[in-house]
């Protein structure tokens, strides 16, 4: 294949544009333009390539793999935090992550995906939010100025990653996901060591912000109602 | 500035060389005249296209009105210095360290390297509502948006609340005021010097304005006595985070402490009126006490006298309350 066509190695200039092929595929239907598809199929598979059958040259990968549930990644986070009781302030002073995801491929760039997702996180828990007028539908938290994702300043210096490395066995290569898990850990476990260092204050909601955490160091009422969001 | 690929509304644009030169084009084009500094408010409002000058004034040329020069006893500030030279100039470090640190927490090191002192003392109100567009008081139109029981609120004011509820949103405001700095103005009639204190101006002497400039009017240079310099300073900063975020409230505060005892004080808090609050009760009451944690609490505690707050700011309260109370500790905890 090359410039747009499918040609013969010994001579390219025997051969078919994308389109021709896409043509000839519907011209002959059965197993060419997806009408007809093996039997081994993951459902998923098979729900996509009858969608598509008839619309061109379809081709669809075989799994035969005798899997029952389906595989999930895990990541465990522990972060240590300073909260200043007299201003709200939160400073994440160490982080540590752990993900179960199977067989390690590549391991700079699972500590990327780890530390990476932990800092997303962290904006979760601490600063990211959307704030709406509901008498006038506005926006307040607009662009990327207003969304506050959290910058380097407000980063732990000190963030370690570590991974269990124990293959899937339902997998080829043994793998498992890592993008979402280590989100979700982070921006939990800031949350519990905020309320840890509290004293037991629960917030239930994301994110908790400075102003929040005074109210609460100081014992006085919160401005949002309990179910509030978008605040 | 055309690095910018967004849509601003035409305008003519002049980059004079002089100061003279700047004030003659101000006069020549009177009110529809924007100036610009670094642009790091400019440019927000044009993109947004909330603010449509007809003619800008881009003062980026004038060498006389950059860099830092000692002056008498004294130091001068062009208006045009950049806060990252602000924050790095060692006569400012050494003599001036409130403004040094107050500087070097302004947004981010790429807005310190482009966005000016001046600029950073003049830029307007950052309150959503307003920067949205919408027709408030302050831009001209008849209720406030902010002030409402359903408005969100958080990050309005506490004091002189006068059909607007914005506050100032500077770092540096404070550290000038707390310092006693002199605002240098010019225009076509001459120059005047004012208090940095009362360079800033609330919603009942001009809604539509941060600060005593009329248009016309061009602030040059920012000068700080030998006054207060080295004295003990305290700045402190909060915000939802660390950087390219204006403060919730912001305190700068310089006192002489002989043996112990407050000589003389000067305290100021940003974020909680559309003004930086000099707190002259609070300085009284500090006047001839020793810095103790009683002194602080009831510094603390006078600060705080007849805030009023909105429905989601209650917390700046407590805020306005432990910051000062810090200032007078002097240590950040």
């Amino acid at each position: 294949m090359g410039n747009g066509r499918v040609f013969l190695k010994s001579d390219s200039s025997k051969g078919l544009t994308f389109a021709e092929a896409a043509q000839q595929a519907i011209k002959l239907g059965g197993k060419y333009s997806g009408k007809e598809l093996p039997k081994e199929l993951n459902p998923i598979t098979a729900r996509a390539a009858t969608g598509l059958a008839g619309q061109g040259l379809v081709g669809v990968a075989k799994d035969n793999l005798p899997i029952k549930g389906a595989p999930f990644a895990f990541c465990a986070t522990f972060v240590q935090v300073e909260v200043d009781l007299e201003t709200g302030h939160v400073e994440i002073k160490e982080c540590v992550e752990v993900a179960d995801c199977g067989t390690v491929i590549h391991p700079k760039n699972l500590g990327n995906q780890l530390t990476g997702g932990a800092v997303q996180g962290f904006g979760f828990a601490l600063t990211e939010k959307h704030v709406f007028d509901t008498k006038l539908g506005l926006a307040a938290t607009k662009g990327l100025h207003g969304a506050k994702p959290l910058t380097f300043l407000d980063v732990p210096l000190d963030m370690q990653w570590e991974a269990v490395n124990q293959p899937d066995k339902y997998n080829p290569v043994g793998v498992k996901g890592i993008g979402e898990p280590p989100l979700g850990a982070a921006a939990s476990a800031v949350l519990s060591a905020i309320s840890d260092a509290l004293g037991g204050v629960f917030f239930n909601r994301t994110p908790v912000t400075c102003d929040m955490i005074l109210n609460a160091a100081e014992k006085k009422p919160q401005s949002y109602k309990p179910l509030e969001v978008n605040v | 500035m055309a690095i910018i690929q967004d849509m601003m509304p035409a305008f003519e644009l002049f980059q004079p060389a002089s100061v003279n030169d700047a004030l003659a084009l101000l006069s020549r084009h009177g009110k529809d005249t924007w100036v610009l500094g670094g642009g790091m408010d400019s440019l927000d409002w044009f993109k947004d296209r909330v603010k449509k000058p007809k003619v800008v004034i881009d003062l980026g040329n004038i060498k006389e009105i950059e860099g830092i020069r000692q002056q008498g006893d004294g130091v001068e500030i062009g208006a045009m210095t950049t806060l990252t030279q602000v924050a790095t100039n060692s006569l400012i470090q050494s003599r001036y360290g409130l403004l040094a640190q107050a500087a070097r927490k302004v947004a981010t090191p790429q807005i310190r390297n482009q966005g000016t002192i001046g600029g950073n003392v003049s830029q307007d109100a950052r309150c959503w509502y307003y920067r949205d567009g919408m027709p408030c008081y302050r831009a001209g139109g008849n209720t406030c948006y902010a002030d409402t029981p359903t408005a969100m609120n958080r990050e309005h004011c506490l004091f002189e609340a006068d059909r607007c509820v914005a506050v100032t949103p500077s770092d540096t405001a404070p550290a000038l005021i707390a310092l006693d700095a002199k605002f240098v103005i010019r225009n076509s009639k001459g120059e005047r010097v004012v208090d940095a204190e009362d360079f800033f101006i609330g919603p009942k002497v001009d809604i539509k304005r941060m600060t005593i400039l009329k248009p016309g009017d061009l602030l040059t240079a920012i000068r700080l006595p030998a006054t207060w310099a080295g004295a003990r300073f305290y700045f402190e900063k909060v915000s939802d985070r660390e950087a390219w975020d204006f403060p919730l409230v912001n305190v700068a505060s310089a006192m002489i402490v002989e043996g112990g005892t407050i000589k003389q004080a000067r305290v100021v808090v940003g974020g909680v009126a559309n003004r930086p609050l000099r707190l002259k009760p609070v300085e009284d009451s500090l006047r001839g006490e020793r810095v103790s944690e009683e002194t602080a609490e009831l510094a603390g505690q006078t600060a705080i006298w007849g805030a009023k707050p909105l429905n989601h700011n209650h917390y700046k309260v407590s805020l306005m309350k432990n910051l000062v109370k810090r200032s007078v500790r002097g240590v950040k905890v």
